[in-house]
Order: C-alpha cells, then structure tokens, then sequence
C-alpha cells in the first residue's frame, strides 16, 4: 500500500491545478495530473513554499514532481 | 521537464469549469507569471482569463489577426519587468550613459504599441504597472554619484509613461503602483532569483499575490464610482477630548504631542476637500461651543467654510444624515461617515445599510495613516478635472442659492437677483477633460446623448469643420462650473448641433436661451444661413423634447424611433438675448 500524503500537500495541489483529488493514496504525480508541466511545477512548489515557510535549493525544484517527493522532502527538512 | 503544454491546451486548462463567465481579461507580460492566474480568479470570481506564452505581448498587441485579438479583452492586465525589459544595461552599466533617455525611448516604444492597440479596440482598458528594477546593480556607489546610474531607468521609463498618457489623453490606460507596493514590502521578500532562472518567473507566491491585487484593485476602481461626501463627527474625530465638557483651552489639537495626529488627519480632509469631496459636519454638541472652537482655535485646519452642510445639535444622528443628503441632492450610498463612537455608528448604519462607516482607530496617532486606507477603498479614482476641485465651492454657493429661492417673491425675480453671468469659450482646449465628462455623465438635459471622450474632443477642436462651444455659469454667490457644451459641425453655409447639453445642476434657471442665443448669433456672423437640432429620446431626456421649439425653432422631420429634426433660419427667427442673463466671451 501507497504512503498516505499530507492534506496540506493534496490541498495545495488542489488548488494550483484546479483540480479534485478524492484519494490521499493514490499516485499523485505530474504523469497523472494533466496541468502539472514544468511551470505549473514551478507555481506548485512556490505555493508549498510559501505555506510550509521554506526555500529548496533551485536544482532540487524541478525534480519534486510527485505528491510523495514533496512530502519526504519537507519530512526532510523537519517541515511535516 | 519531460512534459510541456501546448499554449492552446493551457487556455483551456484555465477557464475549465468556470462557466458563467463575464468579462474577459488577458494577462500579457515579458516574464512568465502565469501563476497569477490562480490568484486573479480568487479575487475576480466571474472572469474568463487568456494568457499568451511571455514576450509576445508587442506582437499580440500588434497583430490584428493575433489571439488577443479573437479574444477580444475587457480588460488587459500588462506586467512589465523591469529587470527583464532593461537587464543588458543594468548587468553592463558601463557601456552606457544617459540613462533617463534609454529608459524613456523604450516607454515611448511601448506607449506606440497601446496607442496602436487602443485605435484598434476602443473599449478595452489596459492596466500597466509602474516597473522596478533590482535595488543592488553592479554599479553600486557610482550609482548617483557619477553617470553609471542604471537607476534612472526605472525612474524614467516610469515617468515618461505617465507624461505620455497624460499628454496624449489617453483615458483607457491605467497605471497601477506596483513600484510603491514593493516599497512597501521590500524587493526581496517576493522577487526570487530561484524560479527565475528555472523559468522566466520573476516572483514568488506572495509576490504574484500583491501584483494580482494591485491589477485587480486599480481595475475595480475604473468600474466603481468613488464617494463624493465624508459626514465628520467632531469630540475624539476632528479633535482628541469632548468640547462641551472639556472647553476649547482642553480639546488635543495642536503642533505638539497627540494633538499634532487630530491636526494632521484635519490636513488631510482638507486635501480631500480640494480633490473635489464635500466634507460636512454631523455632531451631537452645542452649535455655540463649536462655533467657537471654530472661530477662536488658533490649531483648526479646518474653518467653518470648509464645510458645506453643518448639522450640529441633539437630533438622531441618521435624522440629520438624511437632512445632509437631501441639501446635496446626493444619494446616501455616496457617503462615507467618520464617527468615532460605534454606537452612533451602529444608529446610521441600522437606518441606511447602503452607507459606509468603518470603523474608527482605537489610537489616534495611527489616525492619518487609517484615513489615506480610507481614501483608498473608497475614493480612489484615476481621473480629476479641474471642475472636481472646485466642486466644494459650487456646493457651497448651491446651498446659499437656494436660500435666497426661499426668499424671493418670484421665480422671475429669483432669476434676476441672481445677477448671472454665462461666460463663453470656443473651443477651449484646457475644458476638454470636463467636456468629455459631461458627454459621459449628462443624460437628463442632453439633446443626443452623444458620449464622447478626451480624444473625440481633442478631435472636434482641432477640426475646422467643428466648433466647440463651452459655457461656465458665474453668479452672485459664485461660479456654477463649467455647465454646458454645445458642438456644431459645419457644412458651407449650414451648421448641425451635434450635441447640446446643460448639467442638471442649473435646469430651470433658463441659462440655454443665452447659450443658444448666443451660439447661433456667433454662426450668424461666420456666416451660417440654417442651422439644424436634433433630439433623440432617451429613457432619461423627457425634459428637453420639446427645447428647441422653445427656442425659436421649426419641426421639420420626426422619425419612426421618435426622434426629431429641427430647423431655424438664422436671419429671422432667432429670439432676443435674455435679460436674466448677461453674456461674456473670453478668448484663450
């Protein structure tokens, strides 16, 4: 069984997509969510940024392109 | 990134399940901002957005054939990055030297580009920003202590906008502060180099937070009319402590101490009052105790005269906010009230819901500060002519003008005591921005009901073919404003009114047989035989159908929806001046 993701992370998913997410286990990634290109990854993580008060280093951004990644970063950084 | 949306597909992604959709905005800019998309459709619920991939916006703007253009915008929000727009002269200083005139060639780049798109697409209002660039350059102390001042281009790429916008009467372009909010905040808590280099995307979330509210906020202000009246209470408002229990030498008003925020805030209300707002009184006190503070107070700003309706005693204080608003002829949901005590804010919002009363700063040094957030929600405006700043005087003299109605026997002779004089000018360049006012506000006396902007006038002036006619009222009280406009085209030896108009603060004092008298007196001596009006009806313009009958002229034609078409032959029929009104041209 998938890891459960944080309901904050799922939110702001969410919100950035403008999109409904029903299942907090399901994989949730830019191969699954059809607006999650390479921008809307950089509107992604500046909204996860800004909620979770961090900064990730730049090369880092662009490879947080699943729900799961986002969430052992911020795991990583003592964030969640 | 393995995945990258076709431009098409992400406009379409944007406006999914949105439907219901009324005004259009496009979004353009040099810089990738496409996040603020989200952030614009929180605070715009009902709008449709597009979104052109960055720096295209020269040739979408361009190109008749272009996107923007099927779009057909109500509105476009215009991002311009400082940083982006001028980054080989900030990151190499030294190849350069004038500064201020690179920055102000590319503003005039850019404002050929909006005056191109706006010949194209009248109706739709752009909103630029006011740009930044990076505080720190590699120039750092030569910056303004030698030539190498990059500096300047912001300074002067954001002035000649605004000189140019101002100077070419462009009324469909607004500037949004976007310089002063990042002062406000500080450069480098929303502008990140991360996602710059990842993307082209300049801000951050908070960031792209403020500029959509900054486009948003200056957008609403062009779809909202400002308040026109502030009501003022006075004990713990126009002065910190109670009058009629302290007296005059223990109110805090003055130079020192907290007495200096009452003094400040009263400076304040006075620049509003020449920015065109009517300030009046309502207060529960003794008119005598204020009088005095009034007439002895060396520390008041204000004056007594500053203020043109006083309600001063024990009544309701929505008793006497009904009596202000029926003295102004002014609809209660243009007024904001400023009482410091809630419950009386509380009474008047219970009679009138439609007012606004916010509420009151518990300190008083923070008072001015509040007051400018005040003037912000809710008198911001992007225009001002020189009739609104007069407007307070006119108010003023209205309220004594109707006075001296009460008192006189007739309405002949109220006519006559009033010593009127209309004071005419032929196309005068300097009324041009009260002139298109008028076209856009006057609907009651107004004979065609043609709307007209700076522009159109500008146009009609210039044209040897048109002759613009302006009138200001004076009488003994006092000037009335510029209060009627009457433009005629020629052809050889016939003259059409185009428009003729008078505004509805001086119907009934019978000014238009004067003004027309003397208009088709002047066409007489350039040698116009005939001269034709016409009235086209309107929900609002009942009153005048039957105008120009009234002065002298023949029915010649009435058509299908109404309207109508008059004639008068300029050697015979023309009535005599009237007596109640004397005539004076004035040349500019």
């Amino acid at each position: 069984m998938k890891r459960k993701i944080n309901d904050k992370i799922i939110k702001i998913i969410e919100d950035t997509f403008n999109v409904k997410i029903n299942d907090s286990y399901e994989e949730i990634s830019s191969d699954t969510i059809e607006e999650w290109d390479s921008l809307g990854q950089i509107n992604l993580i500046m909204a996860i940024e800004k909620y979770f008060d961090v900064k990730f280093p730049t090369e880092l951004i662009p490879l947080m392109d699943s729900a799961e990644k986002i969430q052992e970063q911020l795991e990583k950084m003592g964030k969640i | 990134m393995r995945k990258e949306l076709l431009f098409y597909d992400r406009v379409r992604l944007f406006n999914r399940n949105f439907g219901g959709l009324s005004m259009k905005i496009a979004v353009l800019s040099n810089v990738n901002i496409d996040g603020i998309i989200n952030k614009l459709r929180k605070l715009l619920k009902d709008a449709e957005f597009y979104l052109p991939p960055f720096n295209t916006y020269a040739i979408e703007m361009l190109n008749k054939n272009s996107e923007l253009y099927d779009f057909k915008p109500d509105s476009i929000f215009l991002y311009l990055d400082g940083y982006s727009l001028f980054d080989k002269y900030i990151n190499d200083p030294f190849l350069y030297k004038d500064f201020s005139r690179i920055g102000s060639m590319e503003a005039r780049k850019l404002m050929d580009i909006i005056e191109n798109f706006m010949e194209n697409m009248p109706n739709s209002v752009i909103i630029l920003n006011t740009i930044v660039i990076p505080p720190k350059n590699v120039s750092t102390l030569l910056e303004f202590n030698t030539n190498y001042t990059p500096t300047l281009l912001e300074y002067s790429f954001n002035e000649r906008i605004s000189k140019l916008k101002i100077e070419k009467r462009i009324s469909g372009l607004a500037i949004c502060p976007w310089r002063n909010m990042v002062l406000t905040v500080g450069y480098d808590n929303i502008y990140d180099r991360r996602y710059w280099y990842l993307g082209r995307v300049p801000l951050n979330m908070s960031g792209l937070e403020m500029l959509a509210k900054c486009f948003v906020k200056t957008y609403e202000t062009l779809k909202t009319k400002p308040k026109k009246v502030i009501v003022l209470d006075l004990d713990n408002t126009l002065w910190g402590g109670i009058i009629g229990e302290d007296g005059i030498d223990e109110i805090k008003l003055g130079e020192d101490g907290i007495g200096k925020a009452y003094r400040d805030f009263q400076k304040l209300l006075l620049a509003m009052k020449h920015r065109g707002v009517l300030l009046t009184i309502a207060s529960k006190n003794n008119e005598n105790d204020v009088k005095e503070v009034f007439d002895k107070h060396p520390m008041m700003v204000l004056k007594w005269n500053d203020f043109v309706v006083k309600k001063i005693n024990w009544l309701q204080k929505s008793e006497n906010i009904k009596s202000i608003a029926e003295e102004l002829n002014l609809g209660i949901d243009s007024f904001v009230v400023i009482d410091d005590n809630p419950f009386e804010r509380m009474e008047i919002k219970s009679a009138f819901p439609s007012i606004i009363a916010p509420e009151f700063p518990e300190d008083p040094a923070i008072l001015p500060e509040w007051f400018i957030g005040v003037v912000e929600d809710y008198f911001s405006t992007t225009i001002i002519t020189e009739e609104d700043k007069k407007r307070s005087d006119i108010y003023l003299a209205e309220t004594k003008r109707k006075t001296l109605l009460k008192t006189a026997q007739s309405f002949e002779n109220f006519l006559k005591q009033l010593e009127m004089v209309a004071i005419i000018t032929i196309n005068d360049e300097l009324m041009i921005p009260r002139q298109a006012q008028l076209t856009q506000r006057t609907n009651q006396f107004n004979l065609t009901t043609r709307r007209y902007n700076e522009k159109d006038i500008e146009r009609f002036i210039k044209d040897d073919k048109y002759i613009v006619y302006n009138l200001e009222l004076i009488d003994k009280f006092g000037s009335n404003g510029i209060v009627g406009l009457i433009i005629v085209s020629l052809d050889d030896k016939k003259a059409f009114i185009d428009t003729f108009l008078m505004s509805c603060r001086i119907i009934g004092r019978r000014v238009e047989d004067a003004f027309m008298g003397f208009v088709l007196r002047d066409l007489k001596k350039k040698g116009i035989k005939k001269v034709f009006g016409e009235y086209i009806p309107t929900k609002k313009n009942k009153l005048v159908s039957d105008v120009y009958e009234k002065l002298g002229f023949e029915l010649i034609e009435t058509k299908e929806d109404g309207s109508k078409l008059y004639k008068i032959e300029v050697d015979e029929n023309i009535k005599p001046m009237p007596e109640w009104v004397k005539v004076e041209v004035r040349k500019r």
